[in-house]
């Protein structure tokens, strides 16, 4: 048995911007089991970000297929990858995007709404979420009255709100300090290891990329090479740039 | 469920708002103020008027002469080609026709105790026919008698005239000055509630003429029916034998035969045209309400680009985001509907004070109810969730990607 969870077949992403195409991704195979916690790393500009939208169906592919559950997401229509991103697939952002005028516990609440869950039972869930991730005296807080480690949290706790199978983070630490870094990468591989939630991650920073199980390493939008954490050596990471140009 | 949740969301959104968007709401505030004060007032006003009427008694036919396109009691005496005795006894031969009564009516200035006022002097001849008019003007005694045979200089006088008019209250048996020729006051109407009738005063209508050296011009005529006869036949037949003694051509007539559902039927009329005016302008007001609600949500949509990309991301549908948006934008139209509502009805209790105060009976009455209310707000809804419709379409139709990617 293969388990596969999700699985990239010769996938393209071409932007036609009239007189430039610009091939962010280029033919990339990939793919990933059920519990696998996999880290993109690349140099700028490589094409991580439009691959993750595509896995996360935030974005179709311009060649190729992708399944989800061996689902060919190309096949369908908005309304049905609106339900897949509700209900399978979590999203972690760099920037957190959390809705800036409600606070902590309403932010949790959101995605149980989508799905239409009794209020009663997605209150409960959404502060078990918020302690789980250590914030239970911060539940009335709005995202402004928060530390970036803290909503990056609130942002944790919403992706989980409806136990998607598979966690997308791109660059969920970019923002934050080293120490703020570590707790959001402790709460996302213990998930890993006790819930078995996919997690498929994008990150320059090799200290966050040790914390994968596998790193795929992308270049001008193709696969170049996959690695083992141990393999995280010094010409690799100068080679992809680390993250140097993000600070 | 979700449905509610949605709404509530929709409504938290707009809790948000900064004060400039909710100038915007002006123009569905000062369009429902003006629909709602317009029909509180109209409506009152009409309840006012066919109350009045349908006490006249569906049996009385009202006969004027017409002068310069108006027809009043007044504008009759001075028409060029006025009603007088000749025309009452063309209308006692048709058949079907029961008791005719004269009336004159004009303005005099009366004198109790050395103050003087205005009033309206009304002649009728005393006896049955006079109870035809009384019946007509809605009019009942509060105190004293009615004029009968034999009487000569005695008044019954309007409610005003012994309430208002004068710093002291006339009462039974006290004389006032009309024309320098003293009356005794032998009875009081109750109020009416028309500025008119409240204002006037009655004696007989022989006294009148001698008063006022007028023998043969009639100001009104007042009839009943023979039971078993059609009102409105007779009222055509009238108009008929009037035409050919009077020699005029139809639609040329100088005078006009009346019956009380007519009068309803014209009052009602004139209502509804001024109503349609009004109603043309406050519907240009909630046009551009509805552009400014747009412009707004446009704006909103904008400001929230991001915003929409996440919850799209986070599993919220093309139509959940539809849903949010138009709620906001109805909710927006609502709350100015609410405030013109109460504006409104506002205004027309304000008139219906004013109108009261001034002619000492209420003409107005500020009709509400929760049909107007409740319509008012559910049409300032319905207006604001058109007007968020488009910017709605767009907040829905955005790519998640993009949407995500708008700094
Ligand atoms: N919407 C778009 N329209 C046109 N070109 C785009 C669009 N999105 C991305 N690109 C281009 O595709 C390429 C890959 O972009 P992508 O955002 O995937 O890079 P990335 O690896 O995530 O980079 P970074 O590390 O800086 O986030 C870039 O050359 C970028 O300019
Ligand atoms: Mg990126």
């Amino acid at each position: 048995m293969t388990n596969t969870i999700v699985k990239l077949k010769n996938v393209w992403r071409v932007y036609d911007l009239g007189k430039v195409r610009v091939e962010a991704v280029r033919g990339v195979n990939m793919d990933i089991k059920k519990g696998d916690f996999v880290a993109i790393m690349g140099p700028s500009g490589s094409g991580k970000t439009t691959l993750l939208n595509m896995i996360g169906c935030l974005d179709v592919p311009s060649k190729g297929n992708i399944y989800l559950k061996n689902h060919n997401i190309g096949m369908m229509n908005e309304s049905n990858l609106a339900m897949i991103r509700g209900k399978i697939i979590g999203f972690i952002f760099q920037t957190y995007n959390l809705m800036p005028t409600i606070n902590a516990l309403d932010n949790v609440e959101l995605p149980m709404i989508f799905q239409d869950m009794e209020k009663e039972e997605r209150m409960k869930r959404a502060k078990r979420l918020l302690t789980d991730v250590g914030l239970e005296k911060r539940m009335s807080h709005k995202p402004t009255e928060l530390s970036g480690g803290q909503q990056q949290r609130v942002a944790i706790a919403r992706a989980l709100a409806n136990k998607p199978e598979i966690l997308i983070a791109d660059e969920p630490t970019g923002n934050l300090d080293s120490k703020s870094g570590k707790e959001v990468m402790n709460l996302l591989s213990e998930l890993n290891k006790k819930m078995e939630t996919t997690i498929i991650l994008v990150t320059h920073d090799p200290n966050i990329a040790k914390y994968a199980k596998t790193i795929n390493i992308i270049r001008d939008g193709k696969i170049n090479k996959i690695i083992k954490p141990s393999e995280l050596k010094k010409e690799i990471i100068e080679e992809i740039g680390g993250n140097d140009h993000e600070k | 469920m979700k449905i509610f949740d949605l709404f509530l969301i929709g409504i938290r959104n707009l809790s948000h708002r900064r004060l400039r968007s909710y100038l915007t709401m002006l123009g569905i505030l000062i369009g429902i103020t003006a629909v709602v004060a317009l029909i509180s007032m109209g409506q009152g006003m009409e309840d006012a008027i066919t109350e009045q009427f349908e006490s006249v008694g569906s049996n009385i036919i009202m006969v004027m002469g017409s002068g310069g396109g108006m027809s009043s009691p007044i504008m009759s005496m001075v028409s060029e080609k006025p009603l007088t005795v000749k025309d009452k006894e063309v209308i006692e031969s048709v058949k079907g026709v029961n008791l005719v009564a004269e009336y004159i009516i004009m303005s005099a200035t009366v004198g109790f105790h050395g103050e003087r006022t205005d009033a309206f002097l009304g002649g009728a001849s005393p006896g049955p026919t006079r109870e035809i008019i009384e019946a007509s003007m809605n009019a009942y005694r509060e105190a004293g008698r009615e004029l009968k045979e034999g009487d000569r200089y005695k008044a019954v006088i309007g409610n005003n005239i012994a309430h208002t008019a004068f710093e002291r209250e006339v009462t039974i048996g006290d004389k006032i000055t009309l024309f320098d020729q003293e009356f005794r006051v032998v009875g009081i109407y109750k109020k009416i509630g028309n500025a008119m009738d409240d204002n006037s005063i009655m004696i007989p209508i022989d006294i009148m003429r001698d008063l006022i050296d007028e023998k043969e011009k009639i100001s009104m005529l007042y009839l009943n029916t023979k039971k078993g006869y059609d009102v409105e036949k007779v009222a055509e037949n009238i108009e008929e034998k009037l035409r050919d003694y009077r020699d005029e051509d139809e639609g040329d007539e100088t005078f006009v035969v009346s019956t009380a559902s007519d009068l309803i039927e014209t009052f009602g009329s004139i209502l509804n045209i001024v109503q349609a005016v009004v109603v043309g302008l406050a519907a240009i007001s909630l046009l551009v309400g509805g552009v400014g609600i747009m412009n707004t949500m446009y704006m909103a949509v904008m400001e929230r680009t991001r915003e929409i990309g996440t919850m799209k991301a986070i599993g919220a549908t093309n139509a959940d985001i539809l849903f949010i948006f138009i709620v906001e934008s109805g909710v927006l139209g609502m709350i100015g509907g609410i405030i013109g509502v109460a504006i409104g009805l506002g205004i027309s209790k304000m008139v219906e004070i004013a109108v009261t105060q001034f002619y000492g009976s209420p003409l107005i009455k500020a009709h509400i109810s929760l049909v107007l209310v409740g319509g008012a707000i559910a049409f300032s809804f319905i207006v604001g969730m058109i007007s968020g419709i488009l910017p709605a379409k767009q907040a829905s139709g955005l790519k998640p990607v993009e949407a995500l990617r708008y700094e």
